[in-house]
Protein backbone atom coordinates (compact mmCIF):
# COMPACT_ATOMS: atom_id res chain seq x y z
CA UNK A 1 0.00 0.00 0.00
CA UNK A 2 2.86 2.35 0.89
CA UNK A 3 4.25 1.89 -2.56
CA UNK A 4 0.99 2.89 -4.08
CA UNK A 5 0.74 6.06 -1.99
CA UNK A 6 4.32 6.91 -2.94
CA UNK A 7 3.52 6.32 -6.57
CA UNK A 8 0.43 8.52 -6.45
CA UNK A 9 2.33 11.34 -4.74
CA UNK A 10 5.00 11.23 -7.43
CA UNK A 11 2.30 11.17 -10.01
CA UNK A 12 0.67 14.29 -8.58
CA UNK A 13 3.93 16.17 -8.88
CA UNK A 14 4.86 14.96 -12.32
CA UNK A 15 1.38 15.53 -13.64
CA UNK A 16 1.09 19.01 -12.20
CA UNK A 17 4.46 20.05 -13.55
CA UNK A 18 3.53 18.54 -16.87
CA UNK A 19 0.30 20.47 -16.88
CA UNK A 20 2.01 23.80 -16.63
CA UNK A 21 0.70 26.55 -18.83
CA UNK A 22 1.00 25.89 -22.50
CA UNK A 23 1.05 28.51 -25.20
CA UNK A 24 -2.71 28.65 -25.50
CA UNK A 25 -3.10 29.16 -21.76
CA UNK A 26 -0.56 31.95 -21.78
CA UNK A 27 -2.28 33.67 -24.62
CA UNK A 28 -5.63 33.13 -23.04
CA UNK A 29 -4.50 34.67 -19.75
CA UNK A 30 -3.96 37.99 -21.47
CA UNK A 31 -7.43 37.96 -23.00
CA UNK A 32 -9.24 36.56 -20.03
CA UNK A 33 -11.54 39.52 -19.66
CA UNK A 34 -12.44 39.66 -23.30
CA UNK A 35 -15.58 38.04 -24.67
CA UNK A 36 -14.18 38.03 -28.14
CA UNK A 37 -12.47 34.68 -27.94
CA UNK A 38 -13.85 31.20 -27.80
CA UNK A 39 -11.85 28.23 -26.83
CA UNK A 40 -12.49 24.51 -27.08
CA UNK A 41 -10.73 21.87 -25.07
CA UNK A 42 -10.78 18.12 -25.64
CA UNK A 43 -9.54 16.13 -22.68
CA UNK A 44 -7.42 12.98 -22.59
CA UNK A 45 -10.52 11.16 -21.41
CA UNK A 46 -12.33 12.10 -24.60
CA UNK A 47 -9.44 10.84 -26.67
CA UNK A 48 -9.59 7.54 -24.86
CA UNK A 49 -13.32 7.32 -25.55
CA UNK A 50 -12.66 8.08 -29.22
CA UNK A 51 -10.03 5.34 -29.19
CA UNK A 52 -12.71 2.88 -28.09
CA UNK A 53 -15.07 3.75 -30.92
CA UNK A 54 -15.89 1.00 -33.37
CA UNK A 55 -15.15 0.72 -37.08
CA UNK A 56 -18.54 2.12 -37.85
CA UNK A 57 -17.64 5.47 -36.38
CA UNK A 58 -14.00 5.96 -37.26
CA UNK A 59 -11.64 4.60 -39.89
CA UNK A 60 -8.34 2.95 -39.10
CA UNK A 61 -5.98 5.76 -40.19
CA UNK A 62 -7.81 8.48 -38.30
CA UNK A 63 -7.95 6.26 -35.24
CA UNK A 64 -4.23 5.64 -35.48
CA UNK A 65 -3.51 9.37 -35.31
CA UNK A 66 -6.17 10.26 -32.75
CA UNK A 67 -5.39 7.43 -30.35
CA UNK A 68 -1.94 8.94 -29.85
CA UNK A 69 -3.32 12.36 -28.92
CA UNK A 70 -3.86 13.34 -25.31
CA UNK A 71 -5.20 16.82 -25.71
CA UNK A 72 -6.51 19.35 -28.18
CA UNK A 73 -7.14 23.01 -27.57
CA UNK A 74 -8.46 25.53 -30.01
CA UNK A 75 -8.64 29.25 -29.40
CA UNK A 76 -10.21 31.50 -31.94
CA UNK A 77 -11.09 35.13 -32.11
CA UNK A 78 -14.31 36.53 -33.47
CA UNK A 79 -14.64 39.63 -35.60
CA UNK A 80 -14.88 42.00 -32.63
CA UNK A 81 -11.54 40.86 -31.30
CA UNK A 82 -9.88 42.97 -33.95
CA UNK A 83 -7.44 42.28 -36.73
CA UNK A 84 -6.44 38.63 -36.82
CA UNK A 85 -3.02 39.49 -38.15
CA UNK A 86 -2.28 41.79 -35.21
CA UNK A 87 -3.33 39.09 -32.76
CA UNK A 88 -1.19 36.62 -34.65
CA UNK A 89 1.86 38.87 -34.30
CA UNK A 90 1.13 39.39 -30.65
CA UNK A 91 0.82 35.65 -30.02
CA UNK A 92 4.02 35.04 -31.88
CA UNK A 93 5.90 37.24 -29.42
CA UNK A 94 4.62 35.13 -26.54
CA UNK A 95 6.07 31.92 -27.91
CA UNK A 96 9.07 30.75 -25.98
CA UNK A 97 11.55 29.84 -28.67
CA UNK A 98 13.45 27.61 -26.28
CA UNK A 99 10.36 25.48 -26.04
CA UNK A 100 9.00 25.61 -29.55
CA UNK A 101 10.74 25.19 -32.82
CA UNK A 102 9.35 26.63 -36.05
CA UNK A 103 8.65 23.79 -38.42
CA UNK A 104 7.32 25.85 -41.28
CA UNK A 105 5.39 28.92 -42.29
CA UNK A 106 2.72 28.72 -44.92
CA UNK A 107 1.51 31.86 -46.60
CA UNK A 108 -1.35 32.16 -48.97
CA UNK A 109 -3.35 35.09 -50.25
CA UNK A 110 -5.21 35.91 -47.10
CA UNK A 111 -3.64 33.95 -44.28
CA UNK A 112 -0.40 33.09 -42.61
CA UNK A 113 0.09 29.81 -40.81
CA UNK A 114 2.95 28.91 -38.50
CA UNK A 115 3.69 25.34 -37.57
CA UNK A 116 5.48 25.17 -34.24
CA UNK A 117 6.58 21.95 -32.61
CA UNK A 118 7.70 20.89 -29.19
CA UNK A 119 10.22 18.14 -29.71
CA UNK A 120 10.14 14.83 -27.89
CA UNK A 121 12.98 12.46 -27.16
CA UNK A 122 11.64 10.19 -29.80
CA UNK A 123 13.00 10.81 -33.28
CA UNK A 124 9.78 10.15 -35.15
CA UNK A 125 7.31 11.95 -33.00
CA UNK A 126 6.80 15.36 -31.41
CA UNK A 127 5.11 16.24 -28.12
CA UNK A 128 3.07 19.19 -29.29
CA UNK A 129 2.05 20.65 -32.59
CA UNK A 130 0.96 24.26 -32.39
CA UNK A 131 -0.68 25.99 -35.32
CA UNK A 132 -0.94 29.76 -35.35
CA UNK A 133 -3.23 31.03 -38.04
CA UNK A 134 -3.49 34.73 -38.75
CA UNK A 135 -5.84 36.22 -41.29
CA UNK A 136 -9.20 37.88 -40.97
CA UNK A 137 -9.49 36.03 -37.70
CA UNK A 138 -6.91 34.53 -35.43
CA UNK A 139 -6.79 30.87 -34.46
CA UNK A 140 -4.48 28.84 -32.28
CA UNK A 141 -4.65 25.06 -32.37
CA UNK A 142 -2.58 22.92 -30.07
CA UNK A 143 -2.36 19.15 -30.43
CA UNK A 144 -0.66 17.39 -27.53
CA UNK A 145 0.40 13.76 -27.45
CA UNK A 146 2.63 11.49 -29.44
CA UNK A 147 2.34 13.11 -32.82
CA UNK A 148 3.59 11.70 -36.11
CA UNK A 149 3.62 14.58 -38.56
CA UNK A 150 3.81 12.24 -41.52
CA UNK A 151 0.65 10.51 -40.47
CA UNK A 152 -1.23 13.80 -40.22
CA UNK A 153 0.00 14.68 -43.70
CA UNK A 154 -1.15 11.32 -45.03
CA UNK A 155 -4.50 11.68 -43.35
CA UNK A 156 -5.02 14.92 -45.21
CA UNK A 157 -4.52 13.06 -48.47
CA UNK A 158 -7.28 10.63 -47.67
CA UNK A 159 -9.68 13.39 -46.71
CA UNK A 160 -11.12 15.22 -49.69
CA UNK A 161 -9.23 18.37 -48.89
CA UNK A 162 -10.25 20.46 -51.84
CA UNK A 163 -13.81 20.06 -50.62
CA UNK A 164 -12.96 21.76 -47.35
CA UNK A 165 -12.04 25.00 -49.01
CA UNK A 166 -15.35 25.31 -50.78
CA UNK A 167 -17.51 23.95 -48.06
CA UNK A 168 -18.88 27.21 -46.76
CA UNK A 169 -19.87 28.36 -50.22
CA UNK A 170 -22.11 25.40 -50.85
CA UNK A 171 -23.59 24.80 -47.47
CA UNK A 172 -26.79 26.68 -48.12
CA UNK A 173 -27.88 24.74 -51.20
CA UNK B 1 -30.05 -15.77 -31.28
CA UNK B 2 -29.77 -18.02 -34.29
CA UNK B 3 -28.24 -17.34 -37.67
CA UNK B 4 -31.66 -17.21 -39.22
CA UNK B 5 -32.84 -14.40 -36.99
CA UNK B 6 -29.72 -12.44 -37.76
CA UNK B 7 -30.08 -13.13 -41.46
CA UNK B 8 -33.65 -11.91 -41.40
CA UNK B 9 -32.46 -8.60 -40.04
CA UNK B 10 -29.85 -8.22 -42.78
CA UNK B 11 -31.78 -9.65 -45.72
CA UNK B 12 -33.73 -6.50 -46.63
CA UNK B 13 -30.54 -4.63 -47.46
CA UNK B 14 -27.96 -7.29 -48.16
CA UNK B 15 -27.99 -6.49 -51.88
CA UNK B 16 -27.59 -2.76 -51.28
CA UNK B 17 -24.62 -3.49 -49.06
CA UNK B 18 -23.15 -5.82 -51.63
CA UNK B 19 -23.52 -3.37 -54.52
CA UNK B 20 -22.06 -0.54 -52.49
CA UNK B 21 -19.01 -2.55 -51.47
CA UNK B 22 -18.59 -4.07 -54.91
CA UNK B 23 -18.43 -0.66 -56.56
CA UNK B 24 -15.96 0.54 -53.96
CA UNK B 25 -13.54 -2.36 -54.15
CA UNK B 26 -14.31 -3.45 -57.72
CA UNK B 27 -13.75 -7.07 -56.87
CA UNK B 28 -16.51 -9.60 -56.30
CA UNK B 29 -14.41 -11.78 -54.05
CA UNK B 30 -13.32 -8.89 -51.82
CA UNK B 31 -16.88 -7.56 -51.70
CA UNK B 32 -18.17 -10.91 -50.51
CA UNK B 33 -15.43 -11.11 -47.96
CA UNK B 34 -16.26 -7.68 -46.57
CA UNK B 35 -19.88 -8.67 -46.20
CA UNK B 36 -18.83 -11.84 -44.43
CA UNK B 37 -16.67 -9.76 -42.10
CA UNK B 38 -19.66 -7.55 -41.42
CA UNK B 39 -21.70 -10.61 -40.52
CA UNK B 40 -18.97 -11.81 -38.16
CA UNK B 41 -18.89 -8.38 -36.54
CA UNK B 42 -22.64 -8.41 -36.09
CA UNK B 43 -22.58 -11.98 -34.85
CA UNK B 44 -19.99 -11.11 -32.21
CA UNK B 45 -21.91 -8.06 -31.03
CA UNK B 46 -25.36 -9.44 -31.66
CA UNK B 47 -26.80 -8.17 -28.38
CA UNK B 48 -25.78 -4.61 -29.20
CA UNK B 49 -26.77 -4.98 -32.83
CA UNK B 50 -30.41 -5.70 -32.06
CA UNK B 51 -30.62 -2.43 -30.17
CA UNK B 52 -29.34 -0.32 -33.07
CA UNK B 53 -32.16 1.77 -34.43
CA UNK B 54 -31.03 2.35 -37.99
CA UNK B 55 -29.39 -0.97 -38.80
CA UNK B 56 -29.18 -0.20 -42.49
CA UNK B 57 -27.15 2.99 -42.01
CA UNK B 58 -24.98 1.28 -39.41
CA UNK B 59 -24.19 -1.62 -41.76
CA UNK B 60 -23.52 0.74 -44.66
CA UNK B 61 -21.07 2.70 -42.51
CA UNK B 62 -19.26 -0.43 -41.34
CA UNK B 63 -18.90 -1.88 -44.83
CA UNK B 64 -17.77 1.47 -46.18
CA UNK B 65 -14.99 1.65 -43.60
CA UNK B 66 -14.02 -1.96 -44.26
CA UNK B 67 -13.95 -1.26 -48.00
CA UNK B 68 -11.85 1.88 -47.54
CA UNK B 69 -9.42 -0.10 -45.39
CA UNK B 70 -9.20 -2.75 -48.07
CA UNK B 71 -8.58 -0.12 -50.74
CA UNK B 72 -5.78 1.35 -48.72
CA UNK B 73 -4.17 -2.02 -48.33
CA UNK B 74 -4.05 -2.85 -51.97
CA UNK B 75 -3.76 -1.32 -55.37
CA UNK B 76 -6.89 -1.89 -57.35
CA UNK B 77 -6.83 -5.01 -59.43
CA UNK B 78 -8.12 -3.91 -62.77
CA UNK B 79 -8.63 -7.32 -64.31
CA UNK B 80 -11.44 -7.91 -61.87
CA UNK B 81 -13.51 -5.30 -63.60
CA UNK B 82 -13.60 -7.62 -66.59
CA UNK B 83 -14.77 -10.41 -64.35
CA UNK B 84 -17.75 -8.37 -63.31
CA UNK B 85 -18.89 -7.72 -66.85
CA UNK B 86 -20.04 -11.30 -67.17
CA UNK B 87 -21.77 -11.07 -63.87
CA UNK B 88 -23.33 -7.77 -64.79
CA UNK B 89 -24.51 -8.95 -68.15
CA UNK B 90 -26.81 -11.43 -66.47
CA UNK B 91 -28.46 -8.58 -64.66
CA UNK B 92 -29.18 -6.72 -67.88
CA UNK B 93 -32.46 -7.55 -69.59
CA UNK B 94 -31.88 -10.08 -72.40
CA UNK B 95 -33.30 -7.76 -75.04
CA UNK B 96 -30.69 -5.10 -74.42
CA UNK B 97 -28.85 -4.63 -77.65
CA UNK B 98 -25.16 -5.42 -78.00
CA UNK B 99 -24.24 -1.79 -78.40
CA UNK B 100 -25.99 -0.95 -75.19
CA UNK B 101 -23.95 -3.60 -73.44
CA UNK B 102 -20.84 -1.98 -74.78
CA UNK B 103 -22.06 1.41 -73.58
CA UNK B 104 -22.68 -0.09 -70.14
CA UNK B 105 -19.16 -1.41 -70.06
CA UNK B 106 -17.80 2.04 -70.85
CA UNK B 107 -19.97 3.71 -68.24
CA UNK B 108 -18.79 1.21 -65.68
CA UNK B 109 -15.19 1.95 -66.54
CA UNK B 110 -15.81 5.67 -66.14
CA UNK B 111 -17.39 5.15 -62.72
CA UNK B 112 -14.66 2.74 -61.62
CA UNK B 113 -12.11 5.44 -62.35
CA UNK B 114 -13.70 7.99 -60.05
CA UNK B 115 -11.92 8.62 -56.72
CA UNK B 116 -13.39 6.49 -53.96
CA UNK B 117 -15.37 9.25 -52.25
CA UNK B 118 -17.01 10.21 -55.53
CA UNK B 119 -17.79 6.56 -56.28
CA UNK B 120 -19.30 6.32 -52.83
CA UNK B 121 -21.62 9.24 -53.32
CA UNK B 122 -22.76 8.10 -56.78
CA UNK B 123 -23.48 4.63 -55.50
CA UNK B 124 -25.42 5.91 -52.50
CA UNK B 125 -27.38 8.58 -54.31
CA UNK B 126 -27.87 7.47 -57.89
CA UNK B 127 -28.09 3.74 -57.42
CA UNK B 128 -29.45 3.33 -53.91
CA UNK B 129 -31.33 6.66 -53.84
CA UNK B 130 -30.42 7.74 -50.33
CA UNK B 131 -31.22 11.28 -49.22
CA UNK B 132 -28.39 13.74 -48.50
CA UNK B 133 -28.95 13.31 -44.78
CA UNK B 134 -28.78 9.51 -45.02
CA UNK B 135 -25.57 9.76 -47.03
CA UNK B 136 -24.13 12.10 -44.40
CA UNK B 137 -25.08 9.61 -41.69
CA UNK B 138 -23.46 6.71 -43.52
CA UNK B 139 -20.27 8.47 -44.54
CA UNK B 140 -19.79 10.78 -41.57
CA UNK B 141 -19.47 13.72 -43.97
CA UNK B 142 -21.20 17.02 -43.38
CA UNK B 143 -24.22 17.79 -45.56
CA UNK B 144 -22.09 20.37 -47.35
CA UNK B 145 -19.47 17.78 -48.16
CA UNK B 146 -22.10 15.35 -49.44
CA UNK B 147 -23.31 18.03 -51.84
CA UNK B 148 -19.84 18.96 -52.94
CA UNK B 149 -18.87 15.37 -53.59
CA UNK B 150 -22.08 14.70 -55.50
CA UNK B 151 -21.58 17.83 -57.57
CA UNK B 152 -18.00 16.88 -58.34
CA UNK B 153 -18.89 13.27 -59.07
CA UNK B 154 -21.62 14.18 -61.54
CA UNK B 155 -19.53 16.86 -63.23
CA UNK B 156 -16.68 14.39 -63.62
CA UNK B 157 -19.05 11.76 -65.00
CA UNK B 158 -20.56 14.26 -67.41
CA UNK B 159 -17.17 15.26 -68.78
CA UNK B 160 -15.86 11.72 -68.98
CA UNK B 161 -19.00 10.47 -70.73
CA UNK B 162 -18.78 13.28 -73.29
CA UNK B 163 -15.27 12.18 -74.14
CA UNK B 164 -16.01 8.53 -74.81
CA UNK B 165 -17.89 7.35 -77.86
CA UNK B 166 -21.09 5.63 -76.93
CA UNK C 1 -46.89 13.80 -66.46
CA UNK C 2 -45.04 12.76 -69.57
CA UNK C 3 -41.79 14.53 -70.08
CA UNK C 4 -40.54 15.88 -73.40
CA UNK C 5 -36.91 16.27 -74.35
CA UNK C 6 -36.88 20.01 -73.58
CA UNK C 7 -38.08 19.43 -70.05
CA UNK C 8 -35.66 16.57 -69.76
CA UNK C 9 -32.79 18.78 -70.91
CA UNK C 10 -33.56 21.30 -68.17
CA UNK C 11 -33.77 18.58 -65.57
CA UNK C 12 -30.62 16.92 -66.84
CA UNK C 13 -28.66 20.16 -66.57
CA UNK C 14 -29.73 20.43 -62.96
CA UNK C 15 -28.90 16.78 -62.45
CA UNK C 16 -25.30 17.29 -63.58
CA UNK C 17 -25.03 20.19 -61.17
CA UNK C 18 -26.23 17.96 -58.32
CA UNK C 19 -29.36 20.02 -57.77
CA UNK C 20 -32.15 17.54 -58.41
CA UNK C 21 -34.37 15.80 -55.87
CA UNK C 22 -34.79 12.03 -55.81
CA UNK C 23 -38.25 12.36 -57.41
CA UNK C 24 -36.84 14.46 -60.22
CA UNK C 25 -34.05 11.95 -60.69
CA UNK C 26 -36.63 9.20 -61.00
CA UNK C 27 -38.62 11.19 -63.59
CA UNK C 28 -35.41 11.73 -65.50
CA UNK C 29 -34.55 8.06 -65.29
CA UNK C 30 -37.97 7.12 -66.64
CA UNK C 31 -37.50 9.40 -69.64
CA UNK C 32 -33.89 8.42 -70.33
CA UNK C 33 -34.75 4.74 -70.42
CA UNK C 34 -37.19 5.32 -73.30
CA UNK C 35 -36.19 5.21 -76.96
CA UNK C 36 -36.65 8.97 -77.23
CA UNK C 37 -34.45 9.52 -74.18
CA UNK C 38 -31.74 7.31 -75.57
CA UNK C 39 -31.71 9.18 -78.88
CA UNK C 40 -31.81 12.65 -77.33
CA UNK C 41 -29.18 12.12 -74.65
CA UNK C 42 -27.13 8.99 -75.39
CA UNK C 43 -24.52 9.59 -72.66
CA UNK C 44 -26.98 10.29 -69.88
CA UNK C 45 -29.18 7.46 -71.08
CA UNK C 46 -26.27 5.00 -70.93
CA UNK C 47 -25.52 6.20 -67.41
CA UNK C 48 -29.10 5.65 -66.26
CA UNK C 49 -29.32 2.27 -67.98
CA UNK C 50 -26.22 1.38 -66.02
CA UNK C 51 -27.76 2.64 -62.79
CA UNK C 52 -30.91 0.63 -63.24
CA UNK C 53 -28.99 -2.51 -64.24
CA UNK C 54 -26.70 -1.96 -61.30
CA UNK C 55 -29.58 -1.78 -58.85
CA UNK C 56 -30.59 -5.36 -59.68
CA UNK C 57 -27.24 -6.82 -58.69
CA UNK C 58 -27.48 -9.14 -55.70
CA UNK C 59 -25.56 -11.48 -53.45
CA UNK C 60 -26.50 -15.01 -52.55
CA UNK C 61 -27.69 -15.45 -48.99
CA UNK C 62 -25.43 -18.42 -48.36
CA UNK C 63 -22.36 -16.32 -49.19
CA UNK C 64 -23.04 -14.01 -46.27
CA UNK C 65 -22.75 -16.51 -43.47
CA UNK C 66 -19.67 -18.39 -44.70
CA UNK C 67 -17.38 -16.91 -42.07
CA UNK C 68 -19.89 -17.13 -39.24
CA UNK C 69 -20.45 -20.78 -40.03
CA UNK C 70 -16.68 -21.29 -39.74
CA UNK C 71 -16.32 -19.34 -36.53
CA UNK C 72 -19.38 -20.03 -34.48
CA UNK C 73 -19.07 -23.73 -35.25
CA UNK C 74 -15.95 -23.97 -33.08
CA UNK C 75 -17.24 -23.95 -29.49
CA UNK C 76 -17.41 -20.51 -27.96
CA UNK C 77 -17.62 -21.66 -24.35
CA UNK C 78 -16.17 -19.08 -22.00
CA UNK C 79 -12.89 -20.06 -20.38
CA UNK C 80 -13.02 -20.54 -16.62
CA UNK C 81 -10.18 -18.79 -14.82
CA UNK C 82 -9.55 -20.17 -11.33
CA UNK C 83 -9.81 -17.55 -8.60
CA UNK C 84 -6.43 -16.63 -7.20
CA UNK C 85 -6.10 -14.24 -4.26
CA UNK C 86 -2.63 -12.86 -5.02
CA UNK C 87 -3.71 -12.13 -8.54
CA UNK C 88 -6.78 -10.37 -7.17
CA UNK C 89 -4.52 -8.15 -5.07
CA UNK C 90 -2.38 -7.30 -8.05
CA UNK C 91 -5.41 -6.45 -10.12
CA UNK C 92 -6.78 -4.28 -7.31
CA UNK C 93 -3.46 -2.45 -7.04
CA UNK C 94 -3.36 -1.81 -10.78
CA UNK C 95 -6.94 -0.52 -10.66
CA UNK C 96 -6.11 1.78 -7.80
CA UNK C 97 -3.08 3.18 -9.58
CA UNK C 98 -4.86 3.62 -12.86
CA UNK C 99 -8.02 5.17 -11.44
CA UNK C 100 -6.15 7.12 -8.79
CA UNK C 101 -3.79 8.48 -11.39
CA UNK C 102 -6.63 9.22 -13.70
CA UNK C 103 -8.52 11.04 -10.93
CA UNK C 104 -5.46 13.14 -10.10
CA UNK C 105 -4.89 13.91 -13.76
CA UNK C 106 -8.50 14.92 -14.26
CA UNK C 107 -8.32 17.18 -11.22
CA UNK C 108 -5.19 18.88 -12.39
CA UNK C 109 -6.62 19.32 -15.87
CA UNK C 110 -9.90 20.70 -14.57
CA UNK C 111 -8.09 23.09 -12.22
CA UNK C 112 -6.12 24.28 -15.15
CA UNK C 113 -9.03 24.83 -17.45
CA UNK C 114 -11.69 25.94 -15.03
CA UNK C 115 -9.99 29.28 -14.57
CA UNK C 116 -10.29 29.97 -18.24
CA UNK C 117 -13.20 30.50 -20.55
CA UNK C 118 -12.62 27.14 -22.14
CA UNK C 119 -15.44 24.94 -23.29
CA UNK C 120 -14.72 21.32 -22.62
CA UNK C 121 -16.22 18.99 -25.19
CA UNK C 122 -18.07 16.20 -23.47
CA UNK C 123 -19.52 14.22 -26.32
CA UNK C 124 -17.01 11.83 -27.91
CA UNK C 125 -18.66 12.16 -31.32
CA UNK C 126 -18.41 15.93 -31.19
CA UNK C 127 -14.83 15.59 -29.96
CA UNK C 128 -14.07 13.30 -32.90
CA UNK C 129 -15.61 15.73 -35.36
CA UNK C 130 -13.65 18.68 -34.00
CA UNK C 131 -10.41 16.71 -33.90
CA UNK C 132 -10.92 15.49 -37.44
CA UNK C 133 -11.51 19.03 -38.64
CA UNK C 134 -8.46 20.33 -36.79
CA UNK C 135 -6.34 17.49 -38.20
CA UNK C 136 -7.68 18.10 -41.68
CA UNK C 137 -6.81 21.78 -41.42
CA UNK C 138 -3.32 20.98 -40.12
CA UNK C 139 -2.77 18.37 -42.80
CA UNK C 140 -4.11 20.64 -45.50
CA UNK C 141 -1.86 23.52 -44.51
CA UNK C 142 1.05 21.10 -44.24
CA UNK C 143 0.42 19.96 -47.78
CA UNK C 144 0.27 23.57 -48.93
CA UNK C 145 3.57 24.17 -47.17
CA UNK C 146 5.12 21.14 -48.83
CA UNK C 147 3.98 22.36 -52.21
CA UNK C 148 5.48 25.80 -51.56
CA UNK C 149 8.68 24.17 -50.41
CA UNK C 150 8.96 22.03 -53.50
CA UNK C 151 8.32 25.08 -55.66
CA UNK C 152 10.98 27.12 -53.91
CA UNK C 153 13.44 24.25 -54.04
CA UNK C 154 12.95 23.82 -57.74
CA UNK C 155 13.45 27.57 -58.21
CA UNK C 156 16.58 27.34 -56.11
CA UNK C 157 18.11 24.55 -58.12
CA UNK C 158 17.17 26.40 -61.27
CA UNK C 159 19.10 29.51 -60.17
CA UNK C 160 22.04 27.34 -59.27
CA UNK C 161 22.06 25.83 -62.71
CA UNK C 162 22.05 29.33 -64.20
CA UNK C 163 24.95 30.32 -61.98
CA UNK C 164 26.90 27.26 -63.06
CA UNK C 165 26.27 28.11 -66.64
CA UNK C 166 27.73 31.53 -66.14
Amino acid sequence: MKNIICFLTIMVFTVSSYAQQDAIDKFFQSYKESDNFTSVFISPKMFRLIGNMGDDEIDADTKDVISNLTGLKILSSNEEAGDGMALYNEAKKMIDTREYEILMEVRDDDSLVDFLVKDSNNENTIDELLLMIGGKEFTLISFVGKIHLNKIGKLAESIEIDGIEHLDKLDDN
Amino acid sequence: MQHEELMNMILPYKDKLFRFVLRLVNDTFDAEEILQDLMVKIWKKKDQFVTIENKEAWCMTVVRNLAYDKLRKRKQRTQDIEEQYDLRDKAVAPDVALEQKDALRKVKEVIAQLPKDLRTVIQLRDIEQYSYQEIADITGWTLGKVKINLHRARKTLQHSLMKIEL
Amino acid sequence: MKMDSIQAKLLLDRYWEGETSIEEENQLKEFLLTEEGRKSFPEASALFVFYSAESTLSIDESKLTEKIDDKSGGGSDPKVIPFNFSMFRKIAAVFLIVFGGYFVWQNVMSLQVSTDRIVEVEDPKEALRITKEALALAGFKMKQGDAHLKKSLSKLSFTRIIKHDN
